[in-house]
């Protein structure tokens, strides 16, 4: 079971292939029978967007200038969005895999076979022994009924979601050190902000409408300090570039720390009135001399300083960080270095002076919300907390003792699958073949499995293992909620119907518990009486939605929880008055730098780093089929420096081997100088043999259990056997509109 | 900046007028003294006649524009070259039946668009085919025993035909058939027109839907005739015979001016065609930054003299012209330059190249990568 | 109109949304008409947005033997118009910007006309609406102007040539014009060696051929 069988033919069968037209080819002369306002299905800045819908299909969009986040504008996949909804790849009906082909099935079938695998290994096994695997670019009420699924419907421990690859670190951090887990300010705030340090985000390809904030910033004569290792357009735009080594940024953010208390430049009163810690904070900042921090960084003593000056003497700043500093074994420390520097400085809590992590999956503040965490319950509330415990038990009306303990993070899981402690797996809005570090462990761990259930609208890498694919819903068949980086909720609305048998991933889920014998407990009709439940059940906890509805979403646009009653507005703006911690209080972390898990030696002497490539979202399991998107970025590339590649004698465009201790992959070289020379860059948005996450560290951070994609030590080698043609311009991302 | 010279008015005019003459020449001629030409049809061949010097004119005028010349006068010298003229020829020829007798570039455009295309343009060619010969009195008819008719041409005898034979019956009626092949057209391109997001963005009245109306109404003017004379025993037979004859002369003198002009404009594409692709066959000129091949020398050539006249001077400083760039390299000089300009605190586009003094001096712990 | 574009390519952060977005207008629906351009991906991440900048006395017009290039009464320099362009592509070589593109398989010359169907009924056309840093901007003078502290600038010189258009670029500094003199800082290719530039190729038009697209659109 869990083998893929025959690739190409499935490849052949599935796709990817590449589309590039709406439904009907592009035509201007359609009569559009109603306009849809939504959200873009992508990243966390959850762009407004007006769907047109001609006859039940999505044929175009239009912009939607009165969101007040983005004014119409788009980033090019959110653009390009709509192209998926009638893709010829879409998948229109259930599949069950026999001898190695998927076959089509009726959804009576597939359902009822799930149920009874499900039953049979749980009887076998133990109701543990199955594992269910979320993700964060469902809508709220969906990631609220996956967490109710596993533990209500399945009654296992073991469930998790795609956040822990994503904005664990920043959460564990966060609530570490506020209390709560949410972005601090609006980014209204933004524009009014002297200063803005940016750590580890390449705002311009991954958040590229977040911009629109920065650039006003920029016009009302704001500067920005970047911290990223390589020169990202934003790192180009910006004031100061301190291009440090990746995962050193503990010693780089002491080192901004270490100046600002010598020159004087920390908010005493801030401190004494509103925090903890600061003591032995202060004691650790001060072993980190510029010099200390520029012998670990790489950055010149004289660029920190000149950041630390210009951070410390701001009178208004916001500090923005991103998956660069939170992909580490590290990552919790390295955002509560930069949230140290935020409380030193007492930039938090006013309009203009604040933080925030710069969420990445379109609801990735919404998914880690409501209890499909390994160890949480709706609300943020904890699994470990007999009373959090007892609220959601009573909300769900299950017995206590029948929901199950606290889980494991997600890598752990696929580790326990290669133990044989899970047994079958039920997988949805992920793609774990592109997205888990290791991939050829992934592979093993998937191919051991006894039942491997996948809900997906494309064929993924991932689902290609699966033995039962049921055929989901894209963002605009279906209608809830999501919240945006900003913590604000918003709502997606249905603009077609799923086409073929495709249904509602509520549904199917429902179907399967129904089948299980839980249908006491799933037994709604629509995502609105989800989210009611939802909004009981986050009642009280940190993440109150009970105040939010539908109609207040689309009146307010958008609501900012903790909303805890019907006639609260939302709350734009945490921390004005109070931190979560019970005594109100903000802690500060003394935190130490340790390199990360891996470091360059002899055999691997480079420093490799992953990210996103501005034209590919996530696991490209959505984008890589949109012939605009894939012409602009067709494949995966290493950037080399050019001393590096002087050193090794490969040329721009050269096809070369990249080696780590986990695995190997070959990609074409592109030689940039806005690299570091002793790291190189792959995109990660590709699987099987072009997968960057061949060669990344499982390595977890002890708290967060987030993987490091962001360092390991790999090395480059020459293909002397032959030289591949290179691929001049197309390579570089020169647009089609130029080359032919 | 480019302004019509008198000198080429008045040339122009002086075509035109001849261009008139030639045609009521050949009007006296062809009817044989005007021994068969039908005096109720004069109105039409007055506006024939002005019409035509009209389009002679206003070619000719069209012409004397620098960049038409040049590829006027290339296109012919190009066309003459001894060597190749059986070449040539038949390129032409092939030009000739692709792009104005199938219309290929228009059938990639849409089916419904080179359907719509072709039934106007077969439709008013083969409508002008059959009445300006009648008119002008270059054909006539004689009975022939007893529902024989002979046609002549330019008093010419040619086959006769039985007068109740289906071909005659087709003959006779060519007008109608026409008349409905241009209103079916003409309805495709309205309703286009009244759709199409674009189409109707960029429309004008005069420009777009006047010979569209034109064209209707002379065709529907056109069938009332024959719908007058078969079913309605001539009911407003003279009327509707005068509005159609307004509407005619209407739309000739149309002509030479809007849209439809390029009914006589469209054939030289025949010589860009064959300057096109001589021009594949010739020396290239590469690009003066990046080396790409990017158009022939002759075409560059011509097209920086045609720059040239009309007063423009792209002369870099380096004594290259603009146009010896590749238009990709435009756009990346015009970046470069703006990249170029000083900013107050530093460069437009910072980063590396302003930063690279700073970071040499640290070291990068970089192993022997080899 | 009053309104005009304003082009910071500054802020350009290289997405190519524009370019993506450029295909929703009714006028070339399914056809991209802006550029996004790497100066120089080697040296740097910046990129150059290219629109038409609508000259007030359009080359490309001028150099069209079949004067087939109209502008409107508000000073946009329309696409080729359909019956008239002869497949000549002089256009596409004279304009100094590098704006027209050609599709030679449809005898149809086609360029920036700043959504024609958009911006007439005061709709922002697409780039301008899409935009993510405001790089490509629509508008008022006195509606952008304020907002920005780069100056808006309206002339080109090539060379000897001076190229008023409807266009403004946002500048840095307080030139009067951008000058373009045919090298720029990151001039690179022809200082490297001749077998390191890029290798001519046969098919001349590469740059500006238009792509084909599905063929449900009509032109």
């Amino acid at each position: 079971m869990g083998k893929v069988g025959n690739l190409e033919q499935i490849v052949a069968e599935f796709g990817p292939h590449l589309h590039d037209a709406p439904h009907g080819g592009w035509r201007a002369d359609r009569v559009i029978d109603k306009v849809v306002p939504t959200h873009c299905p992508y990243c966390a800045v959850q762009c407004g967007m007006n769907l047109l819908v001609e006859d039940n299909h999505v044929v175009g969009f239009e912009p939607r200038y009165d969101f007040p986040v983005n004014e119409g504008r788009l980033c090019p996949k959110g653009v390009t969005a709509y192209l998926q909804v009638h893709h010829p790849d879409r998948l229109l009906h259930p599949l069950i895999k026999r001898n190695g082909r998927f076959e089509r099935a009726t959804w009576d079938e597939a359902l009822s076979l799930v149920a009874a695998k499900f039953k049979e290994l749980q009887a076998a096994h133990g109701k543990d022994s199955i594992g269910v695997y979320s993700g964060s670019s469902l809508t709220t009420e969906k990631t609220y009924l996956m967490g109710k699924f596993a533990r209500a419907g399945l009654g296992t421990r073991y469930v998790d979601y795609n956040g822990r690859l994503c904005m664990v670190s920043a959460a564990a951090g966060n609530n570490k050190a506020f209390g709560i887990d949410r972005a601090a300010n609006p980014w209204d705030d933004i524009p009014l902000a002297e200063v803005l340090l940016i750590a580890g985000a390449n705002c311009a390809e991954t958040f590229p409408v977040l911009n629109k904030f920065l650039w006003q910033q920029r016009d009302n004569g704001g500067r920005w300090i970047i911290v990223d290792p390589r020169e990202t357009p934003t790192a180009r735009q910006g004031d100061l570039h301190l291009q440090l080594k990746p995962g050193t940024d503990v010693a780089l953010a002491n080192g901004m720390l270490h100046v600002i208390i010598e020159e004087g430049l920390t908010d005493e009163a801030f401190i004494a009135a509103r925090t903890n810690d600061w003591e032995e904070t202060r004691k650790v900042a001060a072993r980190y001399t510029p010099q200390v921090a520029s012998e670990i960084t790489g950055v010149a003593a004289e660029k920190i300083v000149k950041a630390a000056l210009l951070y410390g003497r701001a009178k208004t700043s916001m500090m923005m960080h991103a998956r660069g500093i939170e992909h580490h074994t590290n990552g919790v420390n390295n955002v509560l270095s930069y949230i140290n520097l935020v409380l030193a400085t007492g930039q938090i809590g006013r309009p203009g002076s604040g933080y925030g992590t710069i969420t990445g999956q379109g609801n990735g503040q919404g998914g880690r919300e409501h209890g499909q965490k390994a160890d949480q319950l709706p609300g943020q509330r904890s699994m470990l907390n007999p009373e959090h415990r007892k609220y959601v038990c009573g909300v769900w009306d299950l017995p206590e003792e029948e929901l199950p303990q606290a889980g494991v993070s997600v890598v752990e899981m696929f580790g326990k699958m290669r133990e044989g402690e899970i047994r079958g797996l039920l997988s949805i809005c992920n793609n774990v073949m592109v997205s888990l570090p290791d991939t050829n462990q992934v592979r093993r761990s998937l191919e051991g499995l006894d039942f491997y259930v996948c809900i997906d609208f494309f064929m993924s890498e991932g689902s290609r293992y699966a033995d039962v694919v049921l055929p989901g819903t894209t963002w605009s068949e279906d209608e809830g909620v999501t919240c945006n980086s900003e913590g604000r909720v918003v709502k997606i609305n249905k603009a077609n119907d799923p086409p073929g048998e495709a249904r509602e991933d509520w549904w199917i889920v429902q179907e399967i518990a129904r089948r299980m014998g839980r249908e006491k407990y799933f037994a709604f009709n629509s995502p609105r009486e989800i989210f009611d439940e939802l909004r009981v059940a986050s009642r009280g906890g940190n993440a109150d939605y009970y105040g939010i509805s539908y109609e207040k979403i689309e009146r307010q646009n958008g609501v900012f929880w903790p909303c805890p009653s019907e006639d609260h507005p939302g709350t734009p703006r945490l921390f004005e008055e109070r931190f979560y911690h019970p005594d109100g209080r903000a802690k500060f972390h003394a935190v130490e730098y340790n390199p990360p898990a891996e470091v360059p030696d002899e055999e691997y002497p480079l420093i490799l780093t992953s990210g996103r490539v501005v034209y590919q979202y996530l696991s490209g399991n959505q984008t890589r089929r949109i012939g605009f998107l894939v012409e602009q970025c067709p494949e995966p590339y290493v950037e080399i420096h050019p001393e590096t590649a002087m050193r090794l004698k490969v040329n721009d465009g050269e096809r070369v081997k990249v080696v780590s201790r986990r695995g190997e992959g070959i990609f074409p070289a592109l030689v940039v100088r806005t690299i570091r020379p002793d790291t190189i860059f792959i995109p990660y948005h590709w699987g099987e043999e072009l997968a960057a996450n061949q060669l990344t560290n499982p390595a977890l951070d002890p708290t967060s259990k987030i993987p490091e994609y962001k360092a390991c030590a790999a090395r480059i080698e020459k293909i002397h056997s032959r030289q591949l043609p290179i691929m001049g311009e197309r390579r570089k991302g020169v647009s089609r509109s130029e080359v032919r | 900046m480019h302004t019509i010279k008198t000198r080429d008015k008045f040339t122009s005019v002086v075509y035109g007028l001849a261009a008139s003459a030639g045609l009521t020449l050949l009007v006296i001629v062809g009817s044989r003294n005007l021994e068969h030409y039908d005096a109720a049809l004069f109105g039409y061949t007055v506006a024939s006649v002005v019409a035509f010097g009209a389009i002679v004119y206003r070619y000719a005028l069209w012409l004397s524009r620098p960049a038409t010349r040049v590829y006027w006068r290339r296109g012919w010298q190009l066309f003459r070259d001894r060597r190749r003229l059986a070449e040539n020829t038949k390129s032409a020829a092939q030009t000739i039946t692709h792009n104005l007798v199938e219309q290929r570039f228009i059938r990639r455009r849409g089916f419904t668009r080179w359907l719509m295309h072709a039934l106007i343009m077969w439709g008013c060619l083969l409508s002008a085919a059959v009445t300006f010969p009648l008119v002008f009195g270059w054909i006539h008819f004689k009975l022939e025993g007893e529902r024989g008719y002979r046609t002549y041409l330019f008093g010419f005898p040619l086959n006769a035909l039985d007068g109740r034979s289906i071909a005659a019956w087709v003959m006779f009626h060519a007008l109608d058939f026409t008349a409905v092949m241009v209103l079916a057209g003409c309805a495709i391109a309205i309703r286009r027109r009244l759709r199409d997001r674009g189409a109707i963005a960029l429309q004008q009245y005069m420009l777009d839907f006047v010979p569209h109306l034109l064209l209707i109404s002379v065709s529907v003017t056109g069938l009332m005739l024959t719908v007058s004379s078969l079913w309605l025993g001539g009911y407003m037979y003279s009327f509707i015979s005068l509005t159609h004859q307004a509407l005619v002369i209407m739309t000739l003198f149309y002509l030479p001016f809007g849209k439809l002009f390029h009914v006589v404009q469209r054939p030289a594409s025949v010589g860009v065609e064959l300057y096109q692709r001589r021009a594949r066959e010739m020396p290239q000129a590469a690009c003066a930054r990046c080396g790409v091949e990017f158009v022939s020398e002759m075409w560059l050539g011509d097209l920086k003299q045609v720059v040239a006249e009309l007063g423009f001077d792209y002369t870099m400083p380096d004594g290259r012209q603009l146009q010896d760039y590749c238009p990709r390299c435009k756009r990346v000089m015009r970046g470069l330059s703006y990249a170029s300009l000083p900013d107050r605190t530093a460069e437009v586009f910072r980063g590396s190249r302003a930063e690279r003094n700073v970071e040499r001096n640290v070291d990068f712990g970089l192993r022997n990568a080899d | 109109m009053e309104e005009t574009m304003f082009i910071d390519p500054q802020r350009c952060i290289g997405c190519r949304s524009c370019v993506a977005a450029c295909r929703e207008c009714g006028t070339h629906k399914g056809y991209s008409m802006i550029y996004v351009d790497y100066l120089d991906r080697a040296e740097t991440t910046a990129t150059m947005p290219t629109v038409c900048m609508h000259c007030t006395e359009p080359t490309c017009a001028l150099v069209c033997p079949a004067d087939a290039i109209k502008m409107s009464e508000e000073g946009i320099v329309m696409s080729a118009l359909k019956p008239r362009c002869l497949d000549c592509r002089n256009c596409v070589n004279a304009c100094p910007f590098g704006v027209p593109k050609y599709n030679t398989e449809m005898h149809l010359q086609m360029k920036c006309d700043m959504c024609y169907d958009r911006s007439s009924e005061g709709l922002k056309p697409m780039c301008a609406s899409v935009c993510p840093t405001g790089a490509i901007a629509f508008g008022k003078y006195e509606q952008i102007v304020p907002l920005r502290r780069t100056k808006p600038v309206n002339v080109h010189v090539f060379g000897n040539q001076h190229v008023e258009t409807k266009v403004y670029l946002m500048l840095p500094t307080d030139a009067d014009a951008v000058e373009v003199d045919g090298c720029g800082v990151f001039e690179g290719m022809l200082q490297r060696p001749a077998e390191e530039r890029q290798t001519p190729t046969v098919e001349s038009w590469i740059d500006t051929q238009v792509e084909h697209s599905d063929k449900s659109n009509e032109f």
